[in-house]
């Protein structure tokens, strides 16, 4: 037991230093709790705030699993789904990390991620498999908010993008989509971003995104124009068809180019909108955007006029024509066709400095000198009309009158109209002929024609009984007076040689008398002393 | 008290080698002359380290459980899952067997290997008398089902290692799988590093106390 008490008092001591000096193995939890605890502030830290976002439907999103992907890096997490109060939408409960919840502002915006056959292609294909996302462009800086409406579609343009929005105007959409290509000398410079109907249903308003350098190339001049679909023309040219790739044919698209043009290159102003023409030819085709509306009553039938009629003035368009119905008057049981036509002033060249914005009084004075409008044929085959502005003082004065919203432009029969009743005049003085009395003349005068026909028929009997014999004996003695003479003058008849001997001697008689001049000629004293011997 | 009156080989002045069991004195020996290990009559600092690695094991219990310990990338869709989300799956898809396996080997396991070797801790602390057999046959528990929570780990890492189809299916270890893992190793060192003698010495204490 010795050995063991002597022992007893090392392994005290060996127990107090070993109670004294901490052993290393505390490192160990030591460094756990602080990978631990530093593990928990990270984790706290970086549970960034929660946003709602409102989507039509939650197709593909999954609570807890679907994530928030900004350029494809993952920013947040679905934490909830639920119906909103009206259960239209679905509203998404989704935490973002602390940075990417700096980025958020109003301008945030959201789009779920999924497989989408467009027209520029197919998008999302990844989506399939993986499911779908939640994507964000964090949008410019702005205010914060803590709620945000999700889109249906992803956008064209996100923040990132380099590039420019230009708006365009247009008449119709055409076979345009949201990400139908911009060209731009046939190369896609950008894409269509977004398409709206005005806000008074006229005409469509179109953003298109073209993307750095090409934006550059977009000047105040540029003109832009629809690519999409065939454009066949028939003119005095003939036939014209023409239309860009097969895949524009099919999927639109829009292209610009700049004019040459003696002006210099004008920047873009701010809130610019372009025009957007219907096809590349029209883009030289002045637009006019300025539109007074006037009424015209015919009064008669408008059968070949139709809208888009060419209004025009001495031979040149300045309006069209936009509507035409056909009016009753119930009280007064009157029947009107009224038309509506615009007319463009900017289509007329102001001189003197005067201004043609109030068109109104222009027209005003133009009408108290005599200005009508008049129905005319366009086309003979077509039997196409339009209507033809111009000054006819002869007319009888009239104003305007006001007819609800529009004012009337006093109208001149047509020019058929105006032959039709001429015609009708005609026809009518000719009803006014005594024709009764010019009859009932006839009528008297027709017996007294008979008797004369009667009388005339006697004559010819008697001739025909009493002159015709002796004109038969006649003729017969004519005949043997004639056969006679033929005997007579036959060659081996006495008279005939007769004749030529008598002939004969009348060629020697005067022969000789011609010898008897000779002979005086030269011997002019033969007629004395006669003939020489000899001789 | 079965072994109270037993002589202990360090009442004897003897020591024990750990490794090849050997009886060497106590006094004048560091190494076993048989072996050659190091010869110590108690395991060394026992309960600090045995408190120690029980805390860091309790400290990593933490993330094992709340962190996902797996990531399947199915068909592109990622799904992570802690081990309880998972005993869920599986209770839900009907694999009870299964889940009830997960389960025994994931969660009560640790947790009553660490709720074991506290309590022998706190009762060694206390200098408890409660039958030392009875706990002795604890802390023997400890050590045999110790192994058979690292089951989840090999269940991981074989997934892991199988599952590896590019698109059509991967399986990733999360990071609780780490964590679980080395809850594991700590409980398994501490399990280890704790001497069940101690149990004991706290009887001979007494013994000597009343004598």
């Amino acid at each position: 037991m010795n050995d063991s008490t002597e022992n007893l008092v090392p392994e005290a001591e060996s127990i107090i230093q070993i109670r004294r000096r901490l052993p290393s193995v505390w490192l160990i939890p030591l460094v756990a709790t602080i990978i631990g605890i530093w593990l928990a502030f990270n984790a706290y830290a970086n549970k960034g705030p929660t946003f709602t976002v409102t989507f039509l439907n939650a197709d593909g999103l999954e609570a807890g699993h679907t994530k928030i992907k900004c350029k494809d890096v993952e920013v947040g997490k679905v934490k909830s789904l639920r119906l909103s109060h009206d259960r239209s939408k679905v509203e998404v409960t989704a935490e973002f990390t602390q940075e990417a919840s700096e980025l958020l502002s109003v301008n945030s915006r959201f789009w779920i991620v999924r497989a989408r056959l467009g027209t520029s292609g197919i998008s999302g294909l990844g989506t399939l498999l993986s499911g779908a996302y939640i994507s964000m462009d964090p949008g410019e800086a702005g205010k914060t908010s803590r709620h945000f409406e999700g889109l249906e579609y992803p956008p064209i343009v996100t923040n990132h993008a380099g590039g420019q929005l230009f708006a365009l105007r247009a008449e119709k959409l055409g076979s345009m989509s949201i990400g139908s290509p911009v060209y731009f000398r046939q190369i896609p410079v950008g894409e269509v971003a977004s398409f709206d109907l005005n806000k008074d249903g006229k005409s469509v308003s179109i953003k298109v995104f073209i993307r750095e350098p090409y934006d550059l190339l977009v000047y105040k001049d540029t003109r832009f124009w629809n690519v999409g679909g065939v454009d066949v023309t028939l003119d005095a040219n003939g036939i014209r068809v023409s239309s860009d790739s097969m895949l524009d044919l099919l999927l639109g698209g829009v292209s610009f180019e700049n004019p040459v043009s003696l002006d210099a290159m004008e920047p873009t102003p701010k809130e610019h909108v372009f025009t957007l023409y219907s096809s590349h030819d029209r883009i030289y085709e002045k637009v006019y955007l300025d539109r007074y509306y006037y009424l015209l009553d015919f009064n008669k039938s408008v059968r070949g006029l139709t809208r888009g009629a060419p209004v025009e003035f001495r031979g040149i368009k300045v309006g069209q024509v936009e509507d035409l119905k056909l009016e009753l008057h119930t009280n007064k049981m009157e029947v009107h066709v009224p038309v509506l036509i615009s007319i463009e002033p900017e289509r007329l060249a102001a001189l003197d400095g005067g201004s043609l914005t109030a068109l109104d009084a222009v027209v005003e004075k133009l009408v108290s000198r005599g200005l009508r409008a008049q129905l005319k044929m366009g086309s003979l085959i077509t039997g196409n009309l339009f209507v033809d502005l111009d000054f006819y003082p002869q007319a009888p004065r009239q104003s305007m009158a006001q007819h609800g919203n529009y004012r009337e432009i006093p109208t001149l029969p047509t020019t058929m109209e105006a032959l039709v009743s001429n015609l009708t005049k005609f026809v009518d003085r000719l009803q006014k002929l005594p024709l009764e009395e010019i009859s009932s003349e006839l009528k008297s005068t027709i017996p007294a024609m008979r008797e004369t026909l009667q009388q005339a028929t006697t004559l010819m009997n008697r001739l025909d009984r009493e002159t015709a014999p002796q004109a038969q004996a006649t003729l017969t003695q004519v005949q043997a007076t004639l056969a006679a003479l033929e005997q007579a003058l036959r060659s081996d008849s006495p008279v005939q040689h007769d004749l030529r001997r008598a002939l004969d001697e009348f060629a020697k008689a005067s022969r000789a008398l011609r010898d008897l001049a000779d002979t005086l000629e030269r011997n002019p004293e033969a007629v004395i002393w006669g003939k020489e011997k000899g001789q | 008290m079965k072994g109270a009156g037993t002589l202990t080989a360090k009442q004897a002045s003897l020591v024990s080698c750990l490794a090849c069991g050997r009886l060497s004195p106590l006094i004048g020996s560091d190494a076993c002359p048989r072996c050659g290990a190091a010869l110590h009559s108690r395991k060394p600092e026992s309960v600090q380290r045995t408190w120690a690695l029980l805390i860091t094991a309790a400290l990593l219990y933490i993330p094992a459980n709340v962190l996902p310990v797996l990531r399947v990338i199915s068909f592109g869709k990622e799904r992570t899952d802690t081990i309880m989300e998972g005993i869920i799956y599986f209770m839900q898809s009907g694999s009870w067997p299964l889940a009830l396996l997960i389960f025994f080997a994931s969660i009560v396991v640790p947790l009553l290997k660490i709720s074991i070797l506290s309590s022998l801790l706190l009762s060694l602390h206390r200098h408890s008398q409660w039958s030392p057999e009875t706990r002795t046959r604890l802390y023997r528990l400890t050590v045999t089902i110790g192994r058979w929570s690292m089951v989840d780990i090999f269940v991981v890492t074989l997934t892991v290692a199988v599952v590896s189809m590019g698109a059509i299916a991967t399986i990733e270890p999360g990071p609780a799988a780490m964590a679980f893992a080395l809850v594991v190793i700590a409980t398994m060192l501490a399990s280890h590093s704790f001497d069940p003698r101690l149990l004991w010495d706290e009887m001979k204490r007494e013994l000597q106390d009343d004598l």
